[in-house]
């Protein structure tokens, strides 16, 4: 291959052709650049699509970079491109996902005492998405498989890293939705004379 | 709306109290329980883990319950066990809730998602066009035909003396094309009589001759055989 130089052009050629995420340490050896060298060009092409309102967009997963279209144009772009929906994850799914991800590396048994079920068949269905994939064995007895999320995941949610996740606690549910589940749990809470005696005793 | 999933006990309870039953005397346990055993009988094996967990959870919330139906002497003292148990609940239930919600945001995250579309691979005709033509046999098809071959040589191998036969896939792709000079051919029968060395050379060589595109591979007359023929000049 005749050596070229990094340039918007060339790395946006590359990322059209491609149809799979580009690692930015394959195109930085590829043309004797550094790592950081192709993330500022990869900036300014995103600066130029946002300036001449592209229909495209760069994204990175991961240490990889990929062009997509634009989410708003979906629904006549997905006409044309006649791209096959994924069915919906199921809400056990979605779930479980987010345990995985969010407490990873992590065992079937830890995910189903979260979970209070059996979560064989969900996490199942996860590793045949693609989304998550056994990511080693635990160091105890039994040596229990260990599933981490993957690229695909990342790729699917959008997302640079698994930093990028928002922190689960702002997941927590707010005080009053707290409250309520405490005081379910509080014998007698309705009878404001024992309330205040369980409060006191706390 | 119920897809009879069986969610497990913290899903009910949960879905209890946001139901506004928001006292444990209104928790029924006895449904909790009958949702439970349900979901047993389905059940091809026991999960011990699982059945184990539940029986916690519905201790827990008897031993709640019972204390708060029955009236209590003067000076109550709040069980510490009891009062670890409810608040291991409270904690499980607000975890199991957490992860929920981080579920729905992962849903909103993958439904954008759905909806940016990256570069198709081109399946375009012209690349598929470049590729030799195998017909429609399956490499299993090509595998057995090997296995076939081999099997048989090696009923007759000899092994009080080894001797090494050396053929070359060169050799064997000469004699194939000469054979195919006077019509097409099964695999079969070019490699009728070899020995091993030479049927593997022959089964190699046809392999190479067909990616090279100068002969071509189809299904024979009977089924599972392979014939050869010399591909047609361009």
């Amino acid at each position: 291959m005749t050596r070229q130089t990094l340039s918007e052009p060339l790395v946006e050629a590359i990322l059209f052709a491609t149809p799979e995420p580009v690692r930015a340490h394959d195109i930085a050896s590829a043309f004797g650049a550094s790592i950081d060298d192709v993330a500022v060009v990869v900036d300014r092409l995103r600066a130029g699509y946002e300036e001449r309102n592209s229909g495209l967009e760069i994204r990175q997963i991961g240490d990889a970079y990929r062009i997509y279209t634009k989410p708003e144009l979906a629904d006549a772009v997905g006409h044309f491109a006649n791209r096959s929906k994924v069915g919906r994850l199921s809400r056990p799914s979605l779930e479980t996902l987010s345990i995985i991800a969010y407490r990873q590396p992590i065992t079937r048994g830890e995910i189903s005492r979260v979970r209070g079920v059996n979560v064989d068949s969900v996490v199942q269905t996860l590793t045949e998405r693609g989304l998550v994939a056994e990511v080693g064995r635990e160091s105890g007895p039994g040596r229990a498989p260990l599933f981490g999320t993957t690229p695909l995941f990342l790729e699917k949610i959008g997302l640079g890293s698994l930093s990028d996740l928002p922190p689960l606690a702002s997941f927590a549910p707010d005080p009053a939705a707290a409250a309520d589940i405490e005081r379910a749990l509080t014998a007698g809470a309705l009878d404001a004379e024992e309330e205040t005696a369980v409060a006191d005793e706390a | 709306m119920s897809l009879h999933v069986y969610e497990g006990p913290f899903h009910l309870l949960l879905s209890l109290i946001a139901d506004q039953r928001v006292d444990v005397c209104d928790i029924p346990i006895a449904r909790l329980c009958e949702d439970y055993l349900a979901r047993i009988d389905t059940m091809e094996k026991m999960d011990l883990e699982v059945t184990t967990e539940f029986l916690v959870v519905a201790a827990t919330l008897l031993a709640l319950k019972a204390k708060a139906i029955l009236p209590r002497p003067g000076d109550d003292e709040v069980d510490e066990e009891e009062q670890f148990e409810r608040d291991l609940l409270i904690a499980r239930l607000l975890e199991v809730q957490t992860f929920r919600s981080a579920g729905e945001h992962l849903t909103a995250l993958l439904e954008i998602g759905e909806r940016r579309f990256p570069p198709k691979p081109a399946t375009d005709d012209e690349a598929l066009r470049a590729l030799p033509v195998l017909a429609d046999i399956a490499p299993a098809d090509l595998a057995r035909v090997l296995i076939d071959i081999v099997r048989d040589t090696m009923r007759t191998v000899d092994t009080s003396r080894i001797v090494v036969d050396q053929v070359s896939t060169q050799e064997a792709a000469i004699e194939i094309v000469r054979v195919l000079e006077s019509g097409p051919v099964t695999f079969a029968r070019v490699a009728r009589e070899r020995n091993l060395a030479w049927s593997v050379a022959l089964f190699l060589a046809m392999l190479e001759l067909t990616m090279r595109g100068e002969i071509e591979l189809g299904e024979g007359t009977t089924v599972g055989e392979l014939e050869l023929r010399l591909a047609k000049a361009l």
